[in-house]
């Protein structure tokens, strides 16, 4: 794992567009590749490589070395498209982790055949974000761990703002954990300008105290997650 | 730059820096009435309010600058980062 992970992204609509500016802003290298000469264009400049090939084209995409990629991360609208890909992509060329995106389960289920390693559906995942957020707009992420239990992320009450976490005490009163706390924390650059960096405090102690726009990242029982977002 | 202004944007930078934000957008909102459309104090208020993930409130001024200033690349910066939130 210690060598720098090397990306593959397929199609460049929205979502691709995304995850490959992403990836290279993280100073990962990253082969973006569309079959529209406009949106390989678009992200030559941002991106190690941007290509226009056809990614049906088996041996060109033998030609463009992308059995050497680390991750191939397939963002294709057309099923079959995606499905071929796929395949060949796992089947042939040999890429250890390849992650495709789904546009309904159906789609899902036979890239699951194929032996996709991970399967994303972004539509699905905005949707449920977006419904959550509407329904208690302080919750900016929500991940279920098991059934019974979820990891939410939360923006802290304002009755907990100034207190500690020893003085909130949430262990004891709804038996949940805060895992950590994500702060952005005021930055000293220009005087006539603000700016801040983002932070996160991991695992903090009794003794952190909760400061206004904190996002509190919490483990518990859904139930008892449900009465911290209605405080 | 006018001397009330740069005192508010002093100001601002103060209660900002020392994590006071409710000051902060205070001094920032009466800023706004002594200038209005001032995109320096529009993007400082941004800035108070994404800091503190109020995400809406962030967008509204981000927006405000580019209607004033299109090319603000900045707000355009941040206002792309909040829309995917």
């Amino acid at each position: 794992m210690g060598e720098k992970k090397f990306f593959a992204v397929i199609g460049l609509g929205s979502f691709g567009y995304y995850v490959a500016t992403k990836l290279a802003e993280k100073g990962y290298e990253v082969i973006a590749i569309d079959i529209d000469e406009n949106k390989v264009d678009d992200i030559s400049n941002k991106v190690t490589h941007a290509i226009q090939l056809n990614a049906l084209d088996e041996k060109v995409l033998r030609e463009v070395g992308l059995m050497d990629v680390d991750v191939a991360i397939i963002a294709i609208k057309d099923i079959a498209t995606s499905i071929l890909l796929s395949s060949f992509l796992k089947e042939d060329l040999k890429i250890k982790y390849v992650v495709a995106k789904a546009s309904d389960q159906k789609h899902g289920k036979v890239l699951e055949k194929i032996g996709v390693d991970r399967i994303i559906y972004p539509e699905l995942e905005s949707a449920d974000r977006l419904a959550n957020n509407l329904i208690s707009p302080s919750i900016f992420d929500i991940i279920e761990l098991s059934s019974s239990h979820n990891l939410v992320e939360i923006k802290a009450p304002d009755i907990f703002v100034g207190k500690t976490l020893e003085e909130i005490d949430l262990r004891k009163r709804f038996d949940i954990n805060i895992i950590a706390i994500k702060r952005n924390q005021p930055s000293t650059t220009e005087t006539y300008k603000l700016s801040f960096e983002e932070s996160i405090i991991i695992s903090p102690s009794p003794k952190e105290r909760i400061i206004e726009g904190d996002i509190l990242v919490m483990v518990g029982l859904k139930e008892h997650l449900e009465k911290i977002e209605k405080l | 730059m006018e001397p009330d202004k740069e005192k508010i944007l002093e100001a601002g930078y103060f209660y900002f820096q020392n994590q006071k934000f409710k000051k902060a957008i205070k001094i920032f909102e009466k800023g706004l009435s002594m200038f209005p459309n001032d995109i320096d104090i529009y993007y400082n208020l941004g800035i108070v309010y994404e800091s503190i993930n109020e995400i809406e409130k962030a967008k509204e001024c981000f927006k405000k600058v580019l209607e004033i200033d299109r090319d603000n690349t900045d707000a355009k910066k941040h206002l792309e980062k909040l829309v995917n939130i």
